[in-house]
């Protein structure tokens, strides 16, 4: 019973920094119809930010945090004006694009960084013990801090002017457009969201994870999965589905088979798409 | 009867697009189809080719009950379209276009094409009869512009044509005179005249009404997704219901 | 020969000729070695261009097909024992017939579903074949030895050129055929073909499997020249390198898929020099090519072609004009 409290919150916390890549990349794909391959990119910078901030000039973790989402917010905008030439082209053109983005950030990133992998020290390794279970703080602090940007988000959202802009947008592209929103400036308010999103949930898991260069390719992968299955545009579909993958995930590695723990998410992607074409909860192409 | 509608119905959530429509159309006659718009005119038009499926109702082509097959399945059992928004393969020329329309009428596989022998014997055919589809709606001398290139006008009538080269034996016109200049209009009229006398029966779209008095045998008013009318240019331009219709809407015959 | 056939083919017999004789014209091993690997990646490009050039279906599973075409023969030779021609045939047709399986689940998703679906099974394939341990020796790969009469590097070269030239046989034959309209009506204008009476998803599997028959082709080739399989010949980079070589060179045009291979695949061997900086050159130029030549080299050259054939006859008009005046 331990084992599995303790493998569910091994997966509650995989769920919040998958819900938070899948938040970003789906407000982008929802509103712009952008596949952007390459959010698990930021992500991946996001964590060498952190490292580069707290290992090289000795931020206080929390500073370091603050610091690394703030500037990958500025870095969305650019984000956007990289794509802004191929927004209203084929599904294909947006991708190459990101594919583009995706090579140039990965080797520059070994360019500077190397190979290897990176660690950072965790701000907070002491354990919490109790019914014979052990939790890492950081753990429960991940999963904290994700739920308070979530709920952030969903004020945002469904509170601000420019926030319900967002929304108005993904679930409609040309009615936002005919009542008056400027469709460049969500764009803009959104890569910079999501980028920013992105970096948080990197911020939050470094002091647990391996950085490396390569640390993001199947994440964003799953971050797809999450949001396909979700209904592309969907943030709730992006939230629930992120963690529902999560914990599957921490339950497959601890009682099927740790090899194959990436391939179960996407073969259940293929079986679910075959029977229904536009996701779990899309309605919409 | 060619066709026969049996009380067709067809919902999208609350809305009721189409509300319990019969309707018989004759081979070689031509039905006009008028309402207001959003009468459900063209979702009439998309349950008898297969873009939608009926709600209810049934729908018997030829003496097949065809409602619910895909629109592929529809076309090869005899019946042509056009889109209210001119659809064409804009990127390609007006051959290819013709040759895609003919296409299913055509057996030649992969492998055909591998060891050209059918293949050369039916492309030869195709072309034949692309080049003949063109000179009857009047584009012979655009043959190898590119579709996307071409005037409204001269869309329309490609269009026209792609629909009637598969050799159907009804085609529905999903409003053939939209967005198309006075002049050119009775080119077109003559054009669906002679789809009549070449034995195929029409089903035409049309908010023009005086057009549609001229041009069709018998005429099917819908309103709100219902039958209000159907008969002769006559009986139907003294239905009071009709008039009714139309007056109320803001529209004038 | 007429001089407008020879104007027509004179490039690709001139270019026939040199690739004929590039074993003899005193090219290094490397670079004979370079030449075989992109000619074996265009094969794999040119299945690419043939479900997506051709009929717009964006697949991320080539590197997969790749990957299953390469095992397959790898399986059937060292496993089963097979003849290596028959081994060869029969791991091509699995490929194809997998495709089938996949095209079947895969096709009633359209646009990025499609893309990311494809994706999906690649990521499968990729760690099933490292994971599986007795089908593919795993991450220690396997060795796989072709007839004696390829043991050659120049046997080897003319073995790829040939292949090159029915996967560039069967494109062009496709293009100009009734099987290809299909394809081009289903890329163009699905609506509009299902309304003509071509059946939609028929149409894409056949492209697919045609598709897939090609990359697994392509993925015998490259493990009877490496002479070694290892995992990374099924990895979705793989698919990702295809879908590039393809945008370069120009998706659904004929030559497009051999043009971009080579050109990116040999820049890229003469960058090597500048080490992996090359790759974010590269990922620049990749974006730039999407912004500024959507249709890539082929395509682009095509446009100018028909621009210059307009500008001339307008000047022409003009000279006329004046001449009348
Ligand atoms: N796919 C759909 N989903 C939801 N509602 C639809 C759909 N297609 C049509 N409708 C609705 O059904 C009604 C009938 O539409 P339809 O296009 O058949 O009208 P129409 O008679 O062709 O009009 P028009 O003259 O403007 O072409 C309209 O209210 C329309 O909004
Ligand atoms: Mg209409």
């Amino acid at each position: 019973m331990g084992y599995f409290f303790q493998q569910l919150v091994n997966g509650i916390m995989l769920g919040s920094v998958y819900s938070l890549v899948a938040l970003g990349l789906t407000l982008i794909f929802g509103i712009l119809g952008v596949a952007h391959f390459a959010h698990g990119h930021f992500y991946m910078l996001g964590a060498f930010l952190m490292f580069f901030l707290s290992v090289s000039f000795g931020v206080p973790y929390w500073a370091a945090l603050a610091i690394s989402v703030a500037f990958f917010c500025l870095v969305g905008v650019g984000v956007e004006f990289i794509y802004r030439p191929v927004r209203d082209k084929s599904d294909v053109s947006a991708f190459i694009v990101a594919i583009g983005m995706l090579l140039v950030i990965e080797e520059a990133v070994r360019a500077v960084w190397g190979t290897g992998n990176r660690r950072i020290t965790n701000p907070y390794p002491q354990v919490l013990k109790f019914a014979g279970i052990t939790l890492q703080y950081q753990r429960l602090i991940i999963i904290g801090a994700a739920i308070v940007l979530i709920v952030l988000l969903h004020l945002f959202i469904k509170r601000t002017r420019m926030g319900s802009a967002i929304e108005a947008v993904a679930q409609d592209r040309e009615g936002a457009a005919l009542v008056g929103i400027s469709v460049n400036r969500v764009s803009i308010l959104t890569f910079s969201v999501a980028t920013g999103l992105a970096a948080a949930a990197a911020g939050l898991a470094a002091p647990l994870a391996f950085i490396a260069p390569d640390m993001a390719n199947t994440l964003v992968l799953k971050a797809f999965v999450i949001i396909v299955l979700g209904g592309l545009g969907s943030i709730k579909g992006a939230i629930l589905g992120g963690y529902l993958l999560g914990v599957m995930e921490a339950l497959a590695i601890a009682y099927i088979s740790p090899a194959y723990k990436d391939v179960w998410a996407f073969a259940a992607l293929i079986l679910i798409l075959a029977i229904r074409p536009t996701g779990l909860f899309g309605g919409r192409e | 009867m060619l066709l026969e509608i049996k009380s067709l119905t067809k919902k999208f959530g609350g809305l009721v697009a189409v509300d319990g429509v019969d309707l018989e159309v004759e081979a070689g006659t031509i039905m006009g189809v008028v309402g207001p718009n959003g009468a459900g005119k063209t979702t009439l038009f998309n349950l008898m080719s297969g873009q939608l499926k009926p709600t209810s109702g049934k729908i018997k082509f030829d003496g097949v009950g065809i409602d619910g097959l895909k629109p592929f399945r529809i076309a090869r059992l005899g019946i042509g379209r056009t889109f209210q928004n001119t659809s064409l393969f804009d990127r390609l020329p007006l051959t290819v276009n013709m040759a895609i329309a003919r296409r299913m009428r055509t057996h030649s596989g992969f492998f055909d094409s591998l060891v050209p022998i059918r293949e050369r014997e039916e492309e030869a055919d195709v072309a034949r009869r692309a080049l003949e589809m063109l000179e009857f709606v009047g584009l012979a001398g655009n043959a190898e512009s590119i579709a996307g290139s071409l005037p409204q006008i001269a869309k329309k009538r490609l269009a026209i044509g792609m629909a009637l080269v598969g050799e159907p034996k009804l085609i529905l016109l999903d409003e053939p005179t939209g967005g198309v200049g006075g002049d050119d209009i009775s080119g077109l009229i003559e054009l669906i005249c002679q789809i009549r006398e070449r034995g195929v029966a029409v089903c035409v779209i049309e908010h023009k009404m005086r057009m549609v008095m001229g041009l069709s045998d018998r005429i099917v008013v819908l309103n709100f997704g219902r039958k209000i009318a159907c008969g002769t240019p006559e009986e139907v331009s003294e239905d009071p219901g009709v008039i009714e219709a139309y007056l109320g809407s803001g529209y004038s015959a | 020969m007429t001089a407008e056939n020879l104007r027509k083919y004179g490039v690709f017999i001139a270019a026939l000729v040199v690739a004929c004789l590039l074993p003899y014209i005193g090219i290094s091993k490397f670079m004979l070695n370079v030449i075989i690997y992109a000619g074996i990646f265009s094969i794999a490009t040119m299945s690419l261009n043939i479900i997506m050039g051709y009929t717009g279906q964006v697949s991320l599973a080539q590197g997969a097909f790749y990957g299953i075409g390469a095992y397959g023969l790898a399986l059937l030779t060292n496993k089963a024992g097979l003849n290596f021609w028959v081994a060869m045939l029969l791991a091509c047709l699995i490929t194809a017939l997998v495709g089938l399986l996949i095209g079947l689940l895969a096709f009633r998703t359209r646009g990025p579903y499609f893309i990311i679906v494809t994706l999906c099974f690649n990521f499968i394939v990729y760690v099933v074949i490292k994971n599986w341990d007795w089908l593919s020796g795993g991450v220690r790969g396997q060795k796989i030895a072709g007839p004696e009469f390829f043991a050659g590097r120049d046997a080897r070269y003319y073995l790829v050129l040939g292949f090159v030239l029915l996967a560039l046989f069967i494109t062009w034959r496709l293009s100009r055929s009734l099987e290809g309209l299909g394809f081009m009506a289903v890329r163009d204008n699905e609506p509009l073909a299902d309304a003509l009476g071509i059946n939609i998803t028929y149409t894409k599997i056949v492209a697919f499997m045609i598709s897939c028959f090609l990359a697994g082709l392509a993925g015998c080739l490259g493990a009877l020249h490496t002479g070694y399989l290892s995992p990374s010949s099924a990895h979705y980079m793989l698919s990702f390198n295809f879908i590039i070589y393809l945008l370069v060179g120009g998706a659904g045009t004929l030559y497009g898929p051999l043009v971009g291979t080579f050109t990116v695949y040999l820049a890229l061997e003469f960058m090597k020099d500048i080490g992996e900086y090359r790759f974010m050159i590269f990922g620049a130029i990749l974006i730039l090519t999407v912004i500024y030549f959507p249709r890539g080299i082929v395509g682009g050259l095509k446009s100018l072609r028909r621009w210059l054939k307009s500008f001339r006859k307008k000047i022409a008009g003009n000279k006329k004009a004046e001449e009348g005046a």
